[in-house]
């Protein structure tokens, strides 16, 4: 038989103080902890969301990023009847498109200057995205000086609103509409013809990459194994969803980053619970005793004192979880290392980080609460007592 | 082993070894307690009543000798098993009254019924029960702390006999006690022995305890004997 929770809860609730202090280093290291998953999670949703399953990109060989890739007028040409690409109207599914960052000022702090993408496509390349929706304005219309801007770029960015004109290339484009995805890397983008766009910027006939739709499974695997193949591309294709996993690059050091402070936190809230039991444990040796002396085993006491230490560190973990909760939805926005530019994401609190971070407190409380639990239960009932 | 004597002890010794020396805390020791009995050990601070208690209690064990309890020959009960006996024949009450500071009167009484399977309903009625015994009816919710030295022990009395032993060791019950409080505690003990019938073993050195008990006998270095003056 087990030893009453309400001894253990009365028993924490006696030693508000020390319970606090310590719940509060479990929940400081559990919001590190979900805080970073948070941040992760965000970057996460925001990437993954911006490839379609069926959406190939076709880069030169060897790039890691449609930036450093060089895709010409006759590759494009080339693949631009290949069979196995959707279409849309008769027209393939197929858009070369351009890339390259453009500064652009904050709107809350003008001084404050950073990379934003800009991506120039063909006119069935806004089709090809079908995720991508307009929230005010129109498309840039081809053979025009316009831009469509990302949400993000729009909420974030100074000069940005539609009708306002924005200088880069050879003169200024305006801004003709704001669209948006599903928290997608698109919305950290601005689009324009992509003709246009590469001879503003004296690409002449060379492009950044090839967007193709396949029609199906089978015809994705087979348009990459075409592009593989063919000799004279020295291109590779590979899934666009794929692509910007890859792109999750960024996010790694700030996750391992994390993972490595949470554990070091970890580590010392382990001997801070470990601390608080030892005091419970000192602080109670007789009761230990009388407990004992009643009847209950070894096993209800070590039970008792480990169940004692996880629920503190169980509110430890809420703690944490609530300390991290305001940051749900928060608009953060982070360098990409592959790209240059700035990838805007919402930090994202997902059941699964709640569960992760109180699991993560929980052990916390086993590994802290084991030693003195143990050193309780098997202390003799007269040593306990005092009697010896 | 005679069935008529609730405590039986042999030839017991038990001595306490150290780094560099030993004590003899009880040295050959032989006692009968009838069943029944309200027996008072008495003697100096040392002389080994509360290890006698402890070892009848179950919770030491003897160097050497045989102790028997109830006809139960202590030695040949595992640690498991002793816990077991202990939970079901015998009730202990001690000089500091030892409640659980964080629980109320009645969860105090409550405590050991945990160990019986009893349902809660039924756990909580004898807790009752055994707080109206010891007139404390009206107390039923206060915790140790809002509890005068009188009731604290009288609940750790309530504790004792709640899941009915037919034991109960007093351990300096009225030590920390004023006159009128140890009365009333000494009291109880004897109406526990005389209406319920209850074996009742109680080390003190209070020469007043000693009238409420019918037999007495003085420890002294270890050795049992008649009380000082009545050899």
């Amino acid at each position: 038989m087990l030893v009453p929770v309400s001894y253990n809860i009365r028993n924490l609730v006696v030693r508000r103080t020390t319970t606090l202090m310590t719940a509060l280093g479990v929940g400081l290291t559990v919001s590190v902890l979900v805080g970073i998953g948070t941040l992760v999670e965000g970057l996460r949703t925001s990437l993954e969301v911006g490839g379609d399953p069926l959406n190939l990109i076709v880069m030169r060989q060897g790039s890691t990023a449609e930036l450093v890739s060089v895709v010409s007028r006759e590759d494009f040409e080339q693949l631009k009847f290949a069979p196995g690409i959707a279409t849309d109207g008769g027209e393939p599914l197929i858009s070369h498109e351009v890339l390259t960052v453009v500064n652009l000022p904050l709107r809350a702090d003008p001084e404050s200057v950073s990379n934003i993408t800009l991506r120039g496509l063909s006119p069935v390349g806004t089709r090809m995205r079908p995720g991508v929706r307009l929230t005010e304005g129109r498309w840039f219309e081809t053979g025009r000086r316009e831009v469509t801007v990302g949400t993000a770029v729009n909420a974030k960015r100074a000069g940005t609103s539609v009708g306002d004109m924005l200088y880069f290339g050879r003169g200024d484009w305006e801004v003709v509409g704001v669209f948006e995805t599903d928290q997608g890397a698109f919305n950290s983008e601005i689009w324009a013809d992509g003709n246009l766009a590469a001879a503003d910027l004296g690409r002449g006939s060379m492009r950044s990459s090839i967007l193709i739709r396949a029609q199906d499974e089978a015809a994705a695997k087979a348009l990459t194994g075409l592009v593989a193949d063919d000799q004279r591309l020295t291109l590779e294709a590979e899934r666009e969803s794929e692509y910007y996993a890859k792109q999750m690059v960024s996010a790694g050091p700030v996750q391992g980053l994390g993972a490595l402070i949470a554990v070091i936190m970890a580590v010392g809230s382990c001997f801070a619970a470990m601390n608080t039991m030892f005091a419970a444990v000192a602080n109670r040796a007789r009761e230990v005793g009388i407990l004992r002396l009643l009847g209950f085993s070894r096993v209800s006491i070590l039970t008792s004192f480990m169940l004692e230490s996880l629920l503190l560190s169980v509110v430890g973990g809420l703690l944490g979880c609530l300390m991290v909760a305001p940051l749900h939805g928060f608009e953060g926005r982070i360098g990409n290392f592959t790209t240059f530019a700035e990838t805007s994401f919402q930090f994202q609190l997902t059941p699964q980080y709640v569960v992760g971070g109180m699991v993560f407190a929980a052990v916390m409380g086993v590994v802290g609460g084991f030693i003195p639990s143990w050193l309780a239960a098997r202390k003799s009932v007269l040593g306990s007592l005092g009697a010896l | 082993m005679n069935a008529s004597f609730a405590v039986e002890l042999r030839g017991v010794l038990k001595e306490y070894v150290r780094a560099e020396y030993s004590v003899r805390a009880l040295d050959n020791i032989s006692l009968d307690i009838k069943a029944g009995e309200f027996f008072c050990l008495m003697g100096p601070s040392g002389s080994g009543k509360s290890t006698l208690l402890h070892l009848v209690a179950g919770i030491d064990k003897p160097t050497d000798g045989r102790v028997s309890v109830l006809g139960q020959d202590l030695s040949e009960l595992t640690d498991r098993e002793l816990a077991r006996w202990r939970s079901e024949n015998i009730g202990y009450v001690f000089q500091t009254f030892n409640l659980i500071p964080v629980l109320t009167a009645l969860e105090n009484v409550e405590l050991p019924l945990l160990l019986t399977g009893l349902r809660r309903k039924d756990r909580l009625q004898r807790a009752r029960t055994a707080l109206e015994i010891v007139g404390l009816a009206d107390r039923l919710d206060h915790r140790p702390q809002q509890l005068s030295g009188g009731q604290e022990q009288r609940v750790a009395i309530a504790r004792a006999l709640v899941t009915d032993p037919s034991i109960i060791l007093a351990d300096e019950p009225t030590g920390e006690l004023d006159a009128a409080a140890a009365d009333d505690v000494l009291s109880i003990l004897k109406i526990l022995n005389q209406r319920h019938g209850k074996t009742i073993i109680m080390v003190t050195h209070d020469p007043r305890a000693r009238s409420y008990a019918r037999k007495s006998s003085y420890l002294d270095k270890g050795l049992l004997g008649p009380m000082p003056g009545e050899a």
